[in-house]
């Protein structure tokens, strides 16, 4: 807890950081408060008010069958940072454990797992995303399973590369030379080694897994209407985008401001967690 | 010699690595690092391995500690070749043979404290236990408990091998292997290193193999000297000996460089 209370102090130092941790934690705390914020039903249709601009009844406005802009933005905050952090949390998960078994075990294991995640690389994510989630019944959950099945390669490569230097460290070497298990030397002190670039991974990764499920719901292979994405409401805003221009400005900004929280913060915790950075955090 | 007297014994040691290919094909170059060296440590002395760097010198040490494999040759600890014992009973021999690295700074996780380095060098499940004994490794090493709760980045150079020798001495080793354990600090904590490490010697008569191109070093701690140029052994004798009348030219080459010839 200590630890946690150092990191979000440091973070709070630098400009960026304190942008990144404002924004992250504010689209978080409106999409966990999304019921009690919401002033209106977000999938309630009133066909009298569609197409409203703002107004103060309704801040953001109505979409095309008059359901309120703010009130779906919230929940579909949840849908949208759901599926980020989802997908994210899958995809790191996976490339760490490949990366972390690629870069300590090396040999003939090494060289398996990263020829695997070359031919991925290879593969058109974007083409295998719209097969697969086309071909199945859209659901937040396929979409943030597939979404991170096709995502942890990056992530892979990055923690091997990182694994292959701290494997080579003294430090390493004195915990084998001490007999400790290669289990224990892995998990103790090779991955708490390569954490910083981890975090730093699935931050960015997020952002990048928010405007992904975006796309693929204004392309209407995400999430189905009624529900509610960011990417949704953006679709609709597709259809008279300068008579309705709210719709997709509100849910425009939306993507846009999360996605600089993360990236912001992702550049701060790179920064903080650097061991060779002053004040960085142990 | 007694074999009970012998706690090391190297035979026909030769190492070689490969570089990385330079060819379109990645032909790879074989470079010989060491060339059928042999060599014998008497138990409670300090024997010390000299040259130049790429001599071959260190890779005698990671080859001891099993982590370069050699070409051909066998390395002998308490009579039983470390290169064919079974992974359990060799993860327990080699608990006895520790390493001190020359720089500190790598040879310690930033992520632990001194208190957590310490305990995981320690094989007890017993916490009090573990406790007390990582206070008395820190006081052996002129360390004290305020420096449990500390990492690495919060201690000086001096402190920080210190550490590195507390932890090399937790599982009570009869072999420490000194690679160039003082070159990394300045003169005044080389002085306190090398005074720590006699005062460990004389306390718990350890061997001592000290790789080391620094030839005050070696006069202060070792008993022999064996001298190595491109991988190949060229002399070994008595310090008294090789500091008052070494017989290879590169042994004279090297006294004289160094100022004390």
């Amino acid at each position: 807890m200590n630890a946690f209370k150092n990191l979000i102090s440091q973070l709070w130092k630098s400009p960026s950081g304190r942008i990144g941790l404002i924004l992250v934690a504010l689209f978080s705390l409106l999409a966990l408060g999304a019921p009690l914020l919401s002033p209106y039903d977000p999938i309630k249709q009133n066909l009298l008010l569609k197409s409203s601009p703002p107004s103060i009844s309704h801040l953001f406005g109505t979409d095309l069958f008059g359901r309120d802009i703010l009130s779906r933005l919230l929940y579909g905050a949840r849908v949208s940072m759901g599926i980020g952090l989802g997908s994210a949390f899958l995809a790191v998960f996976l490339g760490s454990a490949v990366g972390l078994s690629a870069g300590f075990l090396r040999g003939g294991i090494d060289t398996f797992l990263m020829r695997i995640v070359d031919l991925l690389l290879g593969f058109p994510k974007f083409f295998i995303l719209l097969l697969v989630v086309g071909l199945g019944s859209p659901s937040i959950w396929l979409t943030a399973t597939v979404l991170g099945a096709l995502s942890w390669m990056e992530i892979a490569r990055v923690v091997r590369g990182e694994v292959v230097l701290i494997r080579e460290m003294n430090y390493v070497k004195a915990a084998t030379a001490l007999g400790l298990s290669p289990m224990n030397i892995a998990m103790r002190y090779v991955l708490p080694n390569v954490s910083g670039s981890i975090i730093v991974s699935a931050t960015l990764l997020v952002g990048t897994m928010i405007l992904v499920e975006a796309s693929l719901s204004y392309l209407g292979f995400g999430v189905q209407p009624p529900d509610a994405s960011w990417g949704t409401i953006m679709n609709q805003g597709r259809i008279d985008p300068l008579g309705t221009w709210w719709i997709s400005a509100s849910a425009g900004s939306a993507i846009f401001l999360s996605l600089i929280g993360f990236n912001l913060l992702g550049d701060s915790l790179r920064d903080v967690l650097d061991p060779r950075t002053e004040n960085s955090q142990s | 010699m007694d074999n009970k007297e012998l706690i090391l014994r190297i035979k026909e040691l030769s190492i070689s690595y490969r570089s990385s290919g330079s060819s379109f094909w990645g032909s790879k170059e074989e470079i010989v690092a060491v060339n059928d060296v042999s060599l014998t440590v008497r138990r409670g002395k300090t024997f010390a391995i000299v040259g130049e760097s790429g001599s071959g010198k260190t890779s005698i040490a990671m080859s001891i500690l099993g982590f370069v494999k050699p070409v051909s040759g066998t390395v002998e600890f308490n009579g039983m070749n470390l290169f064919s014992l079974e992974a359990d009973k060799r993860r327990k021999t080699m608990r006895l043979i520790q390493p001190v690295f020359q720089d500190a700074n790598s040879a310690l996780n930033p992520r632990m404290t001194v208190e957590t380095s310490l305990a995981d060098s320690i094989d007890t499940p017993d916490q009090l236990q573990k406790r007390e004994q990582t206070n008395s490794l820190l006081r052996s090493v002129g360390l004290s408990s305020d420096h449990m709760g500390k990492y690495p980045h919060q201690l000086s150079g001096g402190q920080k091998q210190r550490l590195c020798i507390a932890r090399a001495l937790a599982p009570e080793p009869e072999l420490l292997i000194l690679d160039e354990p003082v070159s990394a600090q300045d003169l005044s904590i080389q002085a306190q290193i090398l005074s720590l490490l006699l005062e460990i010697k004389k306390a718990k008569n350890i061997t001592y193999l000290l790789i080391s191109h620094d030839l005050n070093v070696v006069r202060i701690l070792a008993d022999r000297v064996a001298v190595m140029r491109s991988g190949i052994l060229v002399e070994e004798a008595s310090c008294e000996k090789f500091f008052s009348d070494p017989t290879h030219p590169y042994s004279q080459e090297l006294l004289e460089n160094s100022g004390i010839k």
